[in-house]
């Protein structure tokens, strides 16, 4: 029963963080000088009376409450209105570029999990080998290179000088270069954590257990380190969903990221409001769902 | 959870390094090659982002349509855009406008989350609820998209683009606020100060300050060129600076679509912002290295 | 022959400035089926000692000298080799258990692992070696216990998993590190028996690391006596103990309270072992006078009710106390005594106003507390002070001394800027500091100075009392002996009353005017601190006193005996020393 309510109340404050961002969003945008109107307008010429009829058409001239009212009761329906600009329902436009955006950040973050991971557990296991200088060089490469840098420097190489793959809709390309930079976010702080894990009293007792070094590492010191790859993780797929935006813009993938610049530098306030209304859920069942792996690794946050 | 919180915060490198850099003789690591190259490349930048004009060969906007798109020469010591414009230029002028959104944004961050974030942690109640909930709200948004919003509702421009990285890097400055308060709170002598009378916001001045300092400044040696990234993100995707003003960002984008023709002009602020901001990265590291130095020395003594 | 031999044994850490060798020249020899303890104060090197026979020593660790376990070279094998002795000819026991167990993982397959190592682990049934052990072990309730995590289990309980574990491929040679240091006295007796029969049972040698000689006495054969890195006394703990040769074991044994004359200093230089008329305090009285007239209540607590509740949804109470009557006269000692979790603290913090109070109330200096304006609350609260135990993080890092004595004054009485710096030296004189230590900072200090600028701020606001919470627990015994003794000498000066927070009986008796001890949040027993012991009345008291070590060894005088009887062995003690 008071599981049963501490689940409701983190449920009920998650709920609340949602809508107060869609709030935020939809005044957030029409904070912006102009609307789709006037953008339109400069573009084609429009004279005074059509824009007044079309503003009509589209709503606009209502109070800004009243839009957020009608905009919550479709929204609530499923019905997240017509793009301004493209006058299709917004919620088709984002299940088509959804399925892009999703395989690109998952197998991004697949690889790049896998090999930090892979790089960091194999620095601790030799410490004398190269795989410590691998780590460094990794989280220098993230630090310093952004994506959509190491994005052209891989179509200049890759797609230009090589030739050997084609540049628009290259997914491989983008995966690499998203998934080394995840790589590089996790193998520092995870080997670091791994170090200092590798101190602590347990894995003494282990080792005089008679234990060899790889089943300390892999039984004993590992699974201890999961909560900071999960902490890490956490963060990384929260930024993922937003980030990456740059890559389809650049590698002219149709997927979320650029479907939101558009509607950002379009005006176009369904669009907007949609797009980062699914991302701010997305992030919270990012969260929620880290948090509960967190508790079946952790037996001492169970209890509590 | 608070414990995860930590270890985030350690892993991340802003290890909460608690000793002061104490009057003996405890030498920390001397500088290696790397740390004086790294420190020699931000030396360097700081003085072109002052001096900028007086370096400047060209007027950075000229645009001399006979010459676009030309490789290295005498003349255009790296070369010229689509416009014709001179590449070294507006690098020299780019790295002022990289260096100043990045630190701008990075005190915004620091104050607004970091001040928000002690002052909520000290004053407790309604008020903590209510400047975390604003701080998970910020979270909660995807950053990129939370300051291209932003800085298209604000307009371009660079007061905007600061405001929108203050806002997207601050909840990282309020997390390590709270989580080092908490960590004071538990400290026997915090215990002490309020046994005798002491107000929360006193506390805060003379026991918390000193000690969140140092966790604040190993965070934004992380988070500085971190802003220094987003701002070159926002400019490339054409949302940042005025569109005339030249950022790296915008260079990038705009040679980008004569990759073939003039990679010169995309690889010149490309290796720009990565060998400022890892620079900056070697620096922080190497503080950071040092004042563990210090600490463990301390913990032995 | 020998289980485990150490030949000029010599651990060197390089660092950039000159290196250090915290381990220099050790000889030592463990016989089959003997009890060898190693004993020194923090920083002496004897962990590392321990450690070092199985080869588990830092990376940067340089050694010399050689190791044999049996005619095993341990210091000349590789990681390998090291690998198949661990656990199946030596294994360890260590400090805080539940930092030594993996905290994600069941105790019950954390000893499996040790049990699929043994050789003949295949024909073996390992579930029923794992019960066999954890029988042997005293953890009856094997299935309860198999599936528990680490921090579901007392501290008691997991020294009994690490030790299950530590036998699962029965070892010849045990090293026990610290193993009862964190635990409670009655816990400490049942973990020492525990391994006295093991070693009678299973023929082990044992080499026990400890800081506490009491505790050794109880179970060793043998004792080596190691300070700064080397062993400065060798022998039988009969020859060590009665009759110590180096002074550094003579400084040991006359730090122990036990047995010393009531509320006298305790003996701290080497020299001067047996002083003819034990020394009183200076400056004050040479024992208490019988009051003449009614000494007047600085502090009187009744029915006092302290529950902690926890969650604003799931609201889960806990009773620290309840109803707990005390009083404190005007230069009194009250000694509360008690177990971990008996409330001793709470006591102390629902007297300084930062534990919920739920019921009774607190009467300082005559004047009920809860009826009280806050101002007037605060000020009477000003004169009663409190030194906490543990002395690093009761000071801020960041501040230098002189900041720190500063606080008081800041806070309360807000002099003019110049005299603080000058009241600031004369505490730190009174607490016997040099006035230079004004600007060092607290990591430069050690435990007994850090604790002496804790004692020094506490006195800064002049109070007429003081809170000594386990003020003397976690230092060295040297540097314990002399932060008692500066508490009597200021309790005496000062006529301070003190509320003397302690789990250790023989220091609270030692310090205390009356003592009460507390179980449970509840008040077992008070009494005079000389009478109280001996005999106990109720029967939680006599398992205490009956736990707590005693230097004489396991059939030594309890904490309680006369003290006539006590100064008799003494005296006999000291009569012949071997020169």
């Amino acid at each position: 029963m008071q599981l049963l309510t501490a689940i409701l109340l983190s449920a009920l404050r998650t709920a609340g963080l949602v809508v107060s961002i869609t709030v935020l969003v939809f005044f957030l945008v029409r904070v912006i000088p102009g609307d789709v109107v006037d953008l339109l307008s400069a573009e084609g010429g429009l004279d005074a009376a059509m824009q007044e009829e079309m503003r009509q058409e589209l709503g606009l001239q209502q109070s800004r409450p009243a839009q957020l009212g009608n905009w919550a009761a479709n929204a609530v329906h499923g019905d997240f209105g017509d793009s301004l600009r493209f006058h299709k329902p917004v919620g088709g436009m984002v299940c088509q570029a959804l399925p892009t955006t999703i395989i690109l950040s998952s197998l991004s973050f697949a690889y790049g999990l896998f090999l930090g991971c892979a790089v960091a557990v194999l620095a601790v296991l030799w410490p004398k080998s190269f795989f410590p200088k691998a780590v460094e060089t990794l989280n220098a490469w993230s630090v310093a290179m952004p994506t959509f840098c190491a994005g052209l420097l891989g179509i200049l190489v890759v797609v230009l000088w090589l030739e050997w793959m084609p540049m628009l809709g290259n997914m491989f390309l983008a995966v690499v270069v998203l998934g080394t930079d995840v790589a590089g976010q996790i193998a520092k702080p995870l080997y670091e954590d791994l170090k200092e894990t590798a101190t602590s009293k347990f894995i003494m007792t282990a080792k005089a257990k008679g234990l060899g070094k790889t089943r300390v590492i892999l039984f004993h010191l590992l699974p201890n380190s999961l909560s900071v790859i999960l902490a890490l993780s956490g963060i990384i797929l929260g930024g993922l969903v937003g980030g990456t935006i740059t890559l389809e813009v650049l590698f002219g993938l149709p997927g979320i990221g650029k479907l939101a610049l558009d509607g950002v530098l379009g005006r176009d306030y369904p669009l907007v409001q949609a797009v980062i209304l699914l991302l701010a859920v997305a992030v919270v069942c990012i969260n929620w769902f880290t948090d509960i792996i967190a508790k079946l690794i952790d037996p001492r946050l169970r209890s509590h | 959870m608070q414990s995860t919180l930590l270890a985030t915060i350690n892993a991340f490198g802003g290890r909460l390094f608690r000793r002061p850099p104490s009057g003996s003789a405890r030498r920390a690591r001397l500088p290696g090659g790397l740390t004086v190259t790294a420190g020699i490349i931000l030396a360097a930048s700081c003085l072109v982002a002052l001096a900028g004009s007086l370096l400047m060969p060209y007027d950075p906007m000229e645009q001399m349509l006979l010459d676009t798109n030309q490789g290295i020469s005498a003349a255009h010591w790296l070369g010229t855009d689509n416009l014709g414009r001179d590449v070294l230029s507006r690098l020299i002028f780019g790295t002022r406008i990289s260096l100043l959104a990045g630190t701008g944004g990075l005190l915004f961050a620091l104050i607004l989350g970091g001040g928000l974030g002690l002052l909520a942690s000290a004053l407790g109640g309604v008020f903590e609820y209510l400047a975390y909930g604003f701080i998970d709200l910020l979270r909660t948004m995807p950053g990129i998209l939370l300051a291209l919003t932003l800085v298209v509702s604000l307009g371009s421009g660079f007061l905007s683009v600061t405001f929108a990285l203050g806002l997207v890097f601050a909840p990282v400055f309020a997390r390590i606020a709270r989580a080092v308060y908490q960590r004071e709170m538990s400290s026997e002598y915090f215990t002490y100060s309020l046994i005798n009378g002491a107000s929360r916001l006193w506390i805060l001045r003379r026991h918390v300050l000193p000690n969140v300092l140092g966790a604040f400044v190993t965070q934004a040696g992380i988070i500085l060129p971190r802003c220094i990234v987003t701002e070159s993100v926002l400019s490339f995707l054409g949302v940042g600076m005025s569109p005339e003003t030249p950022t790296w960002g915008r260079m990038i984008a705009v040679s980008s679509r004569y990759l073939e023709q003039n990679p010169v002009s995309v690889i010149a602020p490309v290796l720009a912002l990565s060998l400022l901001t890892l620079s900056i990265a070697v620096l922080s590291n190497n503080l950071r290295r040092n004042t563990d130095v210090l600490r463990r020395n301390a913990a032995e003594a | 022959m020998n289980a485990l031999t150490f030949e000029d044994f010599t651990v060197t850490f390089a660092a950039r400035n000159g290196s250090s060798s915290p381990v220099r020249g050790v000889n030592l020899h463990l016989a089959k089926g003997r009890t060898l303890a190693i004993v020194g104060e923090s920083g002496s090197g004897k962990t590392l000692t321990g450690t070092s026979a199985l080869g588990l020593l830092p990376d940067t660790a340089r050694t010399s000298g050689r190791i044999f376990l049996d005619d095993n070279p341990i210091h000349a094998l590789s990681e390998k080799e090291l690998t198949s002795l661990r656990g199946r000819r030596i294994s360890i026991i260590m400090q805080e258990p539940m930092a030594a167990l993996n905290p994600i993982m069941t105790v019950g397959r954390q000893v499996e692992e040790g049990v699929r190592l043994r050789s003949d682990a295949a024909e073996l049934d390992v579930r029923q070696k794992l019960a066999d052990l954890f029988r042997e072990v005293g953890l009856n309730d094997v299935e309860k216990y198999r599936s528990a995590y680490p921090h579901e289990m007392s501290g008691g309980q997991l020294q009994r998993v690490m030790i299950a574990m530590a036998l699962a491929r029965d070892p010849e040679v045990l090293i026990a590190d610290e193993p009862t240091t964190a635990l409670d006295v009655t816990i400490q007796r049942q973990i020492l028996q525990l391994l006295s029969n093991l070693q009678r049972s299973r023929r082990m040698a044992i080499l026990f690391v400890s800081h506490d000689i009491a505790v050794v006495a109880q179970i060793a054969h043998d004792v080596a006596v190691m300070c700064n890195g080397e062993i400065v006394e060798y022998g039988t703990v009969e020859d060590v103990l009665r009759r110590p040769r180096h002074p550094y074991t003579r400084r040991l044994l006359a730090s122990h309270p036990e047995g010393r004359p009531h509320k006298t200093l305790l003996p701290i230089s080497p020299n001067d072992r047996s002083p003819a008329e034990p020394k009183r305090p200076e400056n004050g009285p040479a024992a208490i006078p019988a009051p003449a007239r009614k000494p007047r209540q600085v502090l009187r607590t009744s029915g006092l009710e302290v529950v902690y509740s926890k969650g604003r949804i799931n609201k889960r109470s806990f009773v620290a106390l309840r109803g707990v009557d005390v009083t404190l006269n005007a230069g009194e000692t009250l000694g509360i005594v008690g177990e971990s979790g008996s409330g001793k603290s709470s006591l102390a913090k629902a007297i300084l106003g930062i534990a919920p109070v739920t019921a009774g109330h607190v009467e300082l200096f005559g004047k009920r507390l809860d009826n009280l304006p806050v101002r007037e609350r605060a000020a009477l609260r000003r004169r009663c002070q409190i030194v906490f135990q543990n002395s690093a993080s009761s000071l801020n890092p960041r501040l230098n001394v002189l900041q720190l004595l500063a606080e008081p004054y800041l806070l309360h009485a807000k002099p003019p800027a110049g005299t603080i710096e000058k009241s600031a030296g004369a505490l730190l004189e009174e607490v016997g500091l040099p006035r230079e230590m004004l600007n060092r900072y607290p990591h430069e200090l050690s435990g007994g100075q850090r604790q002496r600028v804790n004692i020094a701020r506490a006195l800064a606001s002049d109070p007429e009392m003081v809170i000594c919470d386990e003020a003397v627990s976690a230092l060295d015994i040297s540097a314990q002996a002399q932060v008692i003794n500066l508490l009597l000498t200021i309790q005496r000066k000062r006529r301070l009353a003190m509320l003397f927070i302690s789990h250790d009986l023989q220091v609270t008796q030692h310090v205390s005017d009356r003592i009460c001890v507390v179980k449970d949040g509840a008040v077992m027993e008070e009494g005079p601190a000389q009478s109280v012991f001996s005999p106990p009345r109720c029967a939680y008291t006599r398992n205490l006193v009956a736990a707590s070590p005693s230097l004489h060894g396991p059939d030594g005088p309890a904490p309680g005996m006369p003290a006539a009887t006590v100064r008799g062995r003494i005296a006999e003690r000291n009569a012949s020393p071997r020169a």
